[in-house]
């Protein structure tokens, strides 16, 4: 393939960041715009150079197919809707509205567009520090309040440690297989004998990658940069780095070390009981609406690792839709959270009661997503959870989905708590959400597609299930 | 003569040494960035003892993507060092408990 054609493929990447720079220099009043216009021009590269059959670029280090494009669009769509969402802060609007924070969320874009679609260690490593160093700046921006720099260098620290783990597995691999490509890795794998340093090296790939995704006993810093970072710089957190750390794992685990298979699904087993029950536990007793949604995170995570330890490429499927249904979740709720912060600066979980008198309508709203992350049928939560359960119960583990549908039933009830104060306590003050028109159609819509999941669910997951296939090489 | 296993050794000591740095230094914002730059040196230790022996560059190629990236990483950890320090007047990392739940 010539050079001009590799680049034609690589246009949508090209335009992110050519884009992210004319954003960081134009002028104030013109960032919002020419973000949305860049973001609004990847997805048309995309549609417009779409291959017809996965493509391998830049001598095999970069992937592009349709099945990706389709999880790229969905991170532009998360993307949007997370920015608009900001706008609605606000605190501290000169800061949180900045040709800065523009740039750096669709640097985090360019990240994961590496990531998803990368063959190569280097082009994962270089997607996932892009992605990492654009989020780190991101929690630390509003510098004035210094509990945001505090858990940015939680953030670093921990993150920087995470990157370091997951490289220092990466390098034990190397030495053993002498290959840096994912598909040569696999195919070395399958010859070579198990020994100590892959196991090792597998470890610590691992290890990185459940910090970066907060499963416990790797979610210390979770709870506290969720609390501590502005909402805007959380909503992006919570949604965008949900769906990398999922490539990553499925890129590195479900495809490049499929022949340790034996051993890392027992490893992510205990990595998702032990995220399930600390993270449905603990936000029982949170009183601080982030807080619980960052020990709630923490569960969903463990439901991710749950569809990626079950090993089978349906399990893969069901991976891919959780965390579809849960950025678009995690992205409702924060910009719910934004949207009813406009005007208190309290986030109590009693801020909740009374809703249903003051909003009828948003308090619908919640209801739904609420619903949704709880699991409970009519909402898309639902299918995510059961399609998960189901591929962990194919693949023969059912004590396990026994142990993750009890915790999911005590975990409804801190969700199903905020329903309750909504529809059946009275306020103790009144909430006043902005009268954002454009921000309420958003939300309503991002907590309105997930009932429209819920009614036709085939389509995504064959979606998400081609999309799983694609990763895992087309087995 | 000196063998790959006595490289992996020594990265794994480097290694070890950094993440024990990051866990129990309690006192300087500036010595955990240290540590985590310990934790990259014994990577690159790894993957350039590796690519020699295997006589394969790619894992030159990958320790130049590393060196830089710790270069960028470490640049933004001392930003964010500058702003605790401006809003708190200490980069003790054990003042650092505010947010706790």
């Amino acid at each position: 393939m010539s050079v001009a054609q590799e680049m034609i493929l690589m246009l949508p990447e090209i335009v992110l960041v050519v884009g992210a720079c004319f954003v960081l220099l134009c002028p104030r009043f013109l960032a919002w715009p020419l973000t949305m216009l860049v973001l609004a021009g990847t997805v048309g590269a995309m549609v417009a150079t779409a291959p017809e059959n996965p493509t391998m670029l830049m001598t095999g280090m970069f992937e592009r197919s349709s099945e990706i494009d389709l999880l790229r669009i969905l991170i532009c769509v998360v993307t949007v809707l997370i920015l608009r969402y900001a706008r609605g802060h606000p605190i501290s609007p000169d800061r949180l509205q900045s040709n800065e924070f523009y740039t750096l969320a669709i640097f985090g874009c360019v990240g994961m567009f590496l990531i998803s679609g990368a063959e190569h260690l280097i082009t994962l490593y270089l997607g996932l520090e892009i992605l990492a160093l654009s989020l780190y700046p991101m929690i630390a921006m509003m510098r004035d309040d210094g509990r945001a720099g505090e858990v940015a260098l939680k953030y670093f620290v921990l993150g920087a440690l995470a990157s370091g783990f997951l490289l220092y597995g990466m390098s034990l691999m190397y030495a053993v297989t002498g290959t840096l490509h994912i598909g040569e890795l696999a195919s070395q794998l399958e010859q070579l004998e198990m020994n100590r340093v892959l196991l090792l090296g597998m470890v610590f790939m691992l290890a990185g990658l459940a910090f970066k995704l907060g499963a416990t006993p790797f979610h210390m810093w979770l709870p506290d940069v969720y609390d501590g970072a502005s909402i805007p710089a959380v909503t992006y957190l919570s949604a965008a780095p949900k769906i990398a750390g999922l490539l990553l794992l499925l890129r590195l685990f479900s495809d490049g070390l499929m022949a340790l298979a034996v051993d890392w699904t027992t490893l992510m087993m205990v990595l998702a009981v032990l995220s399930l029950l600390l993270g449905n536990l603990v936000a029982i007793a949170q009183t601080r609406i982030r807080r619980m949604l960052a020990y709630s995170a923490i569960a969903h995570t463990g439901f991710v690792f749950l569809a990626l330890g079950a090993g089978t490429p349906h399990g893969m499927g069901s991976a891919v839709f959780y965390t579809f249904v849960y950025a678009l979740m995690a992205a409702g709720s924060f910009g719910m959270l934004l949207l009813l912060n406009a005007r208190v600066a309290s986030e109590d979980i009693q801020d909740f009661k009374g809703l249903n008198h003051s909003h009828p309508w948003l308090a619908i709203m919640v209801l739904i997503l609420m619903f949704s992350m709880a699991g409970v049928p009519l909402t898309a939560g639902f299918y995510a959870k059961l399609y998960v359960l189901q591929a962990v119960v194919d693949a023969g583990l059912w004590p396990l989905a026994v142990v993750a549908v009890l915790l999911t039933v005590v975990g409804a009830y801190y969700y199903l708590r905020i329903v309750w104060y909504m529809y059946f306590e009275e306020a103790d003050r009144p909430a006043e959400p902005g009268e954002d028109s454009a921000h309420v159609f958003l939300v309503s819509a991002n907590a309105l597609i997930l009932v429209f999941i819920f009614a036709v669910p085939q389509p995504w997951l064959e979606m998400s299930r081609d999309v799983a296939r694609v990763f895992v090489g087309g087995q | 003569m000196l063998s790959l296993t006595h490289f992996m050794l020594l990265s794994g000591a480097l290694f070890a040494i950094g993440v024990t740095g990051v866990f129990v230094n309690r006192r300087h914002a500036l010595v955990l960035l240290m540590s985590l730059e310990l934790i990259l040196l014994a990577v690159n230790t790894n993957l350039i003892a590796a690519s020699h022996y295997l006589q394969d560059l790619a894992g030159q190629a990958f320790a130049l993507f590393v060196l830089t990236i710790a270069a960028a990483e470490i640049a933004i950890g001392l930003a964010i060092v500058v702003v605790v320090f401006r809003s708190r007047e200490t980069i003790d990392a054990e003042d650092l408990s505010e947010v706790r739940g």
